[in-house]
């Protein structure tokens, strides 16, 4: 048995069932993301996990143990939140040791842990401030050290990132990372930020419409996604996704056939598998994007990713070609078909 | 977002248990007694006349003459202290929204009313005040050469509004000053670019933004003023004759003037149903103001 | 306060003296008040209003020595201040529950809350005044504590749970996956967070008793009366002694109103019911 298990887990409010029974079985030391549109339940699941959501079905083991119904304090489990939730009446030192203190630790070993957590996250200095005389980062790092002092089993995230600015949250993705790498801590991280899904993560959970919609790694997803949907949920720009008769390459039972930007080259025009003009060049520096629409069909848009620089301009003619050995097949109903084609 | 439940739906029950029972003894229990007091004969100068009186308590309180004055002054009363509150409070608080030499001082001279005890507001207006002869007002007016107003004789009504609206106003007033606060200067700047003028920013920033806060203020204030008491008690006692005479007077003298405690009581269940056909109208206008 | 980039212009001027003038307009009935209080009877009447005199102390003196100024003082003290205790008690718990722990029909109890409170006093006057009579109560402290509680409860409910609407849930939230039971997360975090909101509360809620006239010109007179009955009892008979009315008003009023002058600030952000952030 795993860790952390999760067995057929289900939600429902009065009239929406939320959470359509989810198995998922995670590892000890895991960096475990929920990443998905929004509405697609992934804090909710979390938030289950932490007992803040009553769980109508299915089973939560940790450990061995059955926490489906736990109180959220008796599960071993540490969470930061969105808006971190920091009390804003207490210093960052009182915020910290809180929960030890509640659970009548002694004051020496709250002492020692609230610094070592501290010096870790470089918040010593700030221990006799309050949340509003910190910055958006350090509340963070207070949020983070928060949960560390407990020494929990698994550590929660939900969307801990989206309140800072772009530049912090790339820094603190690192730290995160960091933190993991030395905690060693399972760890189940909810965004709705693939970048960070995909940097951060052992494993990916695509989550939508309350159900999974695949779990694998970041390369995983990226290479092999099992349907559509995740197939342009993944990857930035998204997968190209057209009428499988556009393409050469056939498969048998394929209704579309998707190909990612940086897996096709251009051509000139008239001689590509695909053939249109350019709708727009954005020229990144390290790569250019280009627009293409496929026979001058605006519905059809594709992009192609390239890293020389083209001389290109709006209006100009082009041929596309794929790389046949990179195209993803989907059927009807959105699955991927793999295999001989 | 419905959160798993603290400790669940019972503990949640516990906890308003206090205040909802309370509060339904409190409107039950007189209740209760008030239908069953008014289907019987009860006069306390009468003990001989008692058993079941049917519906002859109603009729007798809408047949006498005062009902349909009571009913309009009532609403008279209510209608003109909510439309002088808002509008004057709402002058005064753009008037001083800004900074000027003294602003807290004259915040604290503004609300000062508010603290006053109905029976000290009256009394003040009735002697100090409104008096014609030694009344402040008659001085004014004696002043400027006109003939001094006998307030309470030829104006009653008017006069009670006039107390009610001075312990009002300060209210209001500070309300919308509280709120004005947290007005964004950004949009009025970006108005004025706009070229739009007093008016129309009045119109179209101001008035918005304080939707919420006129919604409260004339929440509290209908609650307060559906059933002024004191004041008139103190000052006209209803009259002349029942031209100050709102439901909740008209109610009081039956019951404690006259000492007809079921016709009293045939009267507190009309006041009771026009409170709640003003409150249905009210929470069904406001209430979606006061939502988020 | 004064705002440095503020200039003189004559607009600027114009404003602040016409602001200046509402607010004497405003409180002139209770400077007159206060003036005609440390008159002689004969000063008070006088046309027109003297603004010069001997200020006298002996209307205070003799309204206290006529009428025991201090018993009606102790009972309104006692009464608003128990009343305001009692209602934070009760309506703290369930402005809790109703704002952390919302139901589908929360908001329809709060209005209904407040439907009880638009009911006319009135119309409860017989059946209460009955129940007091029968049980004793009539003219008591404890049944104007009881009734003061009851007729401020709505209003207390609605603004405690406007308040506590406003504290972030994922703050209890963040409690609860810290430990906090019930009462710890109420005691430690709670009830700190929203100190501003039970003050409010309370502050109005003393102001409302202390001021409240109906229930205790109705059910009390000599035993537990307050000052609202203290000034009413000076209004028939010695309407026309002007200075010792004033006098008596005074003592009733200034108690509260100079306590209203340094919590107004608190007060009104209160009153606001969350409509102002």
């Amino acid at each position: 048995m795993s860790y952390l298990d999760l067995q057929g887990v289900e939600k429902y409010y009065d009239d929406f069932y939320a959470i359509k029974g989810i198995d998922l079985a995670i590892e000890k030391g895991e960096f475990i993301v929920f990443v998905g549109p929004s509405g697609c339940g992934k804090s909710t699941l979390l938030r289950m996990i932490a007992g803040l959501e009553d769980i109508n079905g299915g089973q939560l083991m940790l450990d061995g143990r059955d926490i489906t119904h736990a109180e959220p304090a008796h599960r071993d489990l540490a969470m930061v939140f969105q808006s971190y939730a920091l009390y804003p009446h207490m210093t960052v030192e009182e915020n910290m040791s809180f929960a030890l203190k509640l659970a009548k630790v002694s004051p020496a070993e709250i002492k020692d842990k609230v610094e070592k957590a501290a010096e870790k996250l470089n918040l010593t200095q700030y221990l006799k401030r309050t949340p509003k005389e910190l910055s958006g980062g350090q509340r963070q790092r207070v949020a983070i050290g928060r949960a560390i002092v407990r020494s929990p089993k698994v550590f929660l995230f939900d969307e801990p990132l989206s309140n800072l600015d772009a530049a912090l949250r790339g820094q603190t993705r690192v730290e995160i990372a960091h933190l993991h790498r030395e905690l060693g801590a399972t760890t189940i991280y909810v965004t709705h930020d693939q970048v960070e899904a995909m940097t951060l993560a052992d494993r990916v959970v695509v989550l939508q419409g309350g159900i999974i919609e695949q779990v694998g790694t970041p390369l995983e997803l990226y290479d092999t996604p099992a349907n559509k949907f995740v197939a342009q949920f993944i990857g930035m720009p998204q997968m190209n996704i057209l009428p499988s008769q556009l393409f050469r390459s056939q498969h048998e039972g394929a209704v579309e056939t998707g190909v990612r930007p940086e897996h096709m080259a251009l051509v000139a025009h008239g001689e590509g598998e695909l053939n249109g003009d350019v709708e727009m060049v954005e020229s990144l520096g390290n790569e250019t994007l280009v627009h293409i629409n496929v026979n001058g069909n605006v519905q059809q848009q594709i992009i192609v990713r390239l890293y020389e620089r083209p001389n290109l301009r709006a209006g100009d003619m082009v041929g596309v070609d794929a790389d046949a050995s990179r195209l993803h097949f989907f059927a009807a109903d959105g699955s991927a078909l793999r295999g001989e084609g | 977002m419905s959160s798993q439940a603290r400790g669940n739906r019972t503990t949640s029950r516990l906890l308003m248990s206090p205040a909802v029972i309370s509060l339904l003894l409190w409107m039950l229990v007189p209740l209760g007694m008030t239908i069953y007091f008014s289907l019987i004969y009860y006069n306390l100068m009468n003990p001989f006349l008692e058993g079941w009186a049917g519906l002859s308590n109603y009729e007798f309180f809408i047949s006498n003459p005062a009902f349909g004055d009571a009913v309009w002054n009532t609403l008279l009363l209510l209608g003109s202290t909510v439309v002088i509150t808002v509008g004057l409070g709402l002058a005064i608080a753009l008037l001083i929204n800004d900074p000027f030499p003294g602003r807290g001082l004259v915040r604290i001279l503004l609300i000062s009313p508010f603290f006053v005890m109905p029976t000290v507001n009256a009394l003040l207006w009735k002697h100090m005040m409104m008096n014609p002869i030694y009344g402040f007002l008659a001085q004014v007016w004696t002043f400027f050469g006109a003939e001094p107003v006998d307030w309470l004789t030829d104006l009653p009504l008017f006069s009670v509004i006039i107390m009610v609206s001075w312990q009002w106003l300060p209210f209001a007033c500070l309300i919308f000053i509280t709120s004005l606060q947290s007005m964004d200067r950004e949009q009025l700047e970006a108005a004025r670019m706009d070229g739009a003028n007093f008016l129309q920013q009045f119109r179209y920033l101001y008035v918005p933004h304080l939707a919420r806060s006129i919604s409260v203020v004339i929440m509290i204030e209908v609650i307060f003023l559906l059933s002024i008491f004191a004041e008139i008690y103190t000052t006209t006692a209803g009259g002349p004759g029942t031209e100050s005479t709102n439901f909740a007077f008209l109610i009081f003298t039956e019951a404690l003037l006259n000492f007809d405690v079921g016709v009293a009581s045939a009267g507190a269940l009309f006041a009771i149903i026009l409170a709640n056909i003003v409150a249905i109208f009210l929470i069904r206008m406001i209430g979606k103001n006061l939502e988020n | 306060m004064s705002n440095k980039k503020s200039v003189w212009t004559p607009t600027y001027i114009l404003r602040s003296l016409s602001a200046w003038l509402v607010a004497l307009v405003i409180f002139f009935p209770l400077l007159f008040l206060l003036v005609t209080s440390f008159k002689t009877e004969l000063q008070a009447i006088a046309v027109p209003s003297m603004w010069l005199f001997e200020p006298t102390l002996e209307n205070f003196t003799e309204v206290q020595e006529r009428s025991d100024y201090l018993h009606y003082a102790w009972n309104s003290v006692v009464t608003s201040v128990l009343s305001t205790l009692l209602g934070l008690a009760v309506a703290t718990p369930a402005a809790y529950a109703m704002a952390f722990n919302p139901t589908k029909h929360t908001k329809d109890v709060l209005m209904w809350m407040l439907s009880t409170k638009m009911m006319p006093a009135v119309g409860a006057l017989v059946p209460i005044y009955i129940l007091c009579q029968n049980t004793g109560l009539l003219d008591t402290k404890f049944s104007l504590i009881i009734i003061f509680t009851l007729s401020n409860l709505p209003i207390m409910v609605w603004m405690l749970y406007s308040y506590f609407k406003d504290i972030p849930h994922e703050i209890l939230e963040a409690a609860r996956m810290d430990g906090a039971t019930v009462a710890q997360e109420f005691r430690h975090v709670l009830l700190p967070l929203s100190m501003g909101g039970l003050a409010s509360t309370g502050l109005l809620c003393l102001v409302l008793s202390w001021n409240e006239a109906f229930w205790s010109l109705n059910l009390t007179s000599a035993n537990a009366g307050t000052l609202a009955t203290l000034v009413a009892s000076y209004s028939s008979p010695e309407g026309l002694f002007w200075a010792k009315l004033s006098a008596v008003s005074v003592l009733a009023i200034a108690p509260i109103v100079v306590f209203g002058w340094f919590s107004q600030k608190q007060l009104v952000q209160g009153l606001t019911f969350g409509a102002v952030k």
